[in-house]
């Protein structure tokens, strides 16, 4: 066989690879669009006693005090992604639109507010039913929050 | 730095070489990161992603690095192929045409990204696939014509050789030996180049965004311009050549001395 030949067989299996591959998937872009509702708040270094201690129903509650204390999602119950790139986060009382984007190889959630003042999420696990998102926080000594919701 | 071929290269232009497009490639793995959060000038970290979302079954993901790495591999593909194949006819071409390439490739995210980038993920990925290509290109043309001893774009061989050698110098037979000597000061440079680049692109983020793409472009200008400016300089001091005629009366005929020019 000519090595061209070999070179365009190699070339063409490579690229038939990547369509097949996308043609299976979905973009990231379109899973997240419609609305997510808030399940539990997960903290790696959370000490449970404080919810005895503290009038917190449960450790989820908790933890979105302490964790969330300073993010723009602190207040929110449910989130409405939104195609136009808005992000509609509601809770009792709050609602606020924020803008979103997705990043990296769609493992990164961008939220943009107030004068582009960014905060960013890891896309843990996002199918069309559940959103998992890990941030890194600051509070007291750095730990790896989770943050997992329901699709409505 | 560029028209000179594997054996035939010296230590300085291997160096020159070296801490430029390392510098360079510093710039744009940082760049890429704080824009799009994600690497682009080495791909180690994608090949272990790529296993990771294969094993998670993530097929966009999968799609999404299989390509960077695909890319990479390609651009270092068509540096060799021009290297290979235009080096006989014209050196300093072969090897200027993947940098001119690297150059379109950074000029068209940086100019793409300061005027059109609605912050799609499609958009992100095409800009990051187009660093890595022209990652690829850089990365494949410094190994290439330097008989593989600059690498330029990840520095997980270069730190591992500079391992290598700093053990051997605890040798003194190792540490009188000019050509280890010179090794070590190629790999030093590359690495502090990097870093360098690595760390002006974190400071310089904030003011320029995609704007730093053209500083690297400048870089990548200054390697081309350099050759081609000595290339010329020799052209035309040749043509000026100075004949220097000394008559000298032997025996009754004059003798005519032709001396070098100065600058030959």
């Amino acid at each position: 066989m000519k090595i061209w030949i070999r070179y365009i067989g190699f070339f063409t299996l490579g690229i038939s690879l990547f369509v097949l591959l996308i043609s299976m998937s979905n973009n990231p872009e379109h899973i997240i669009e419609g609305q997510w509702k808030e399940l539990v708040w997960e903290y790696e270094k959370v000490d449970k006693n404080d919810t005895i201690t503290n009038d917190y129903d449960n450790v989820s509650d908790f933890v979105k005090d302490v964790v969330g204390e300073n993010l723009v999602i602190h207040k929110a119950e449910s989130w409405t992604f939104k195609p136009n790139g808005k992000l509609i986060l509601k809770g009792s009382n709050y609602s606020k639109e924020v803008n979103w984007t997705i990043k990296g190889r769609g493992n990164i959630l961008e939220i943009k507010y107030d004068n582009n003042n960014c905060e960013h999420y890891s896309l843990t696990e996002l199918s069309e039913n559940k959103l998992v998102l890990n941030f890194d926080t600051d509070t007291h000594t750095r730990g790896i929050a989770r943050l997992t919701f329901e699709k409505i | 730095m560029l028209r000179k071929y594997s054996n035939s290269r010296s230590l300085s232009d291997n160096i020159k070489l070296g801490s430029l497009s390392a510098f360079a490639a510093g710039m744009v793995n940082i760049g890429s990161l704080l824009l799009f959060f994600s690497f682009s000038s080495n791909v180690t970290g994608h090949y272990a992603i790529l296993a990771a979302e294969i094993v998670k079954g993530n097929y966009y993901q999968i799609a999404v690095v299989f390509s960077w790495i695909f890319l990479f591999f390609f651009g270092s593909f068509v540096s060799n192929m021009f290297v290979i194949h235009i080096n006989q006819r014209n050196s300093y071409l072969a090897h200027a045409i993947p940098l001119i390439l690297e150059i379109f490739c950074l000029m068209f995210v940086g100019i793409y990204g300061e005027y059109f980038y609605k912050e799609t993920l499609v958009e992100t990925e095409y800009l990051l696939a187009l660093m890595l290509f022209a990652m690829g290109l850089q990365n494949g043309l410094t190994a290439s014509i330097s008989n593989f001893s600059v690498k330029t774009t990840h520095l997980t061989g270069t730190t591992t050789d500079l391992g290598i050698l700093f053990s051997m110098f605890t040798k003194k037979e190792y540490r009188n030996n000019e050509a280890l000597i010179g090794k070590a000061k190629l790999l030093v440079a590359i690495t502090a180049s990097y870093l360098i680049g690595a760390i002006l692109a974190g400071f310089t983020y904030v003011g320029l965004s995609f704007k730093m793409f053209y500083l690297v472009s400048l870089v990548l200008v200054v390697i081309i311009v350099y050759d081609l400016y000595k290339l010329r300089l020799k052209l035309y001091l040749r043509n000026r050549k100075l004949l220097k005629i000394n008559l000298e009366n032997v025996n009754g005929y004059v003798r005519i001395e032709k001396e070098k020019s100065i600058a030959s």
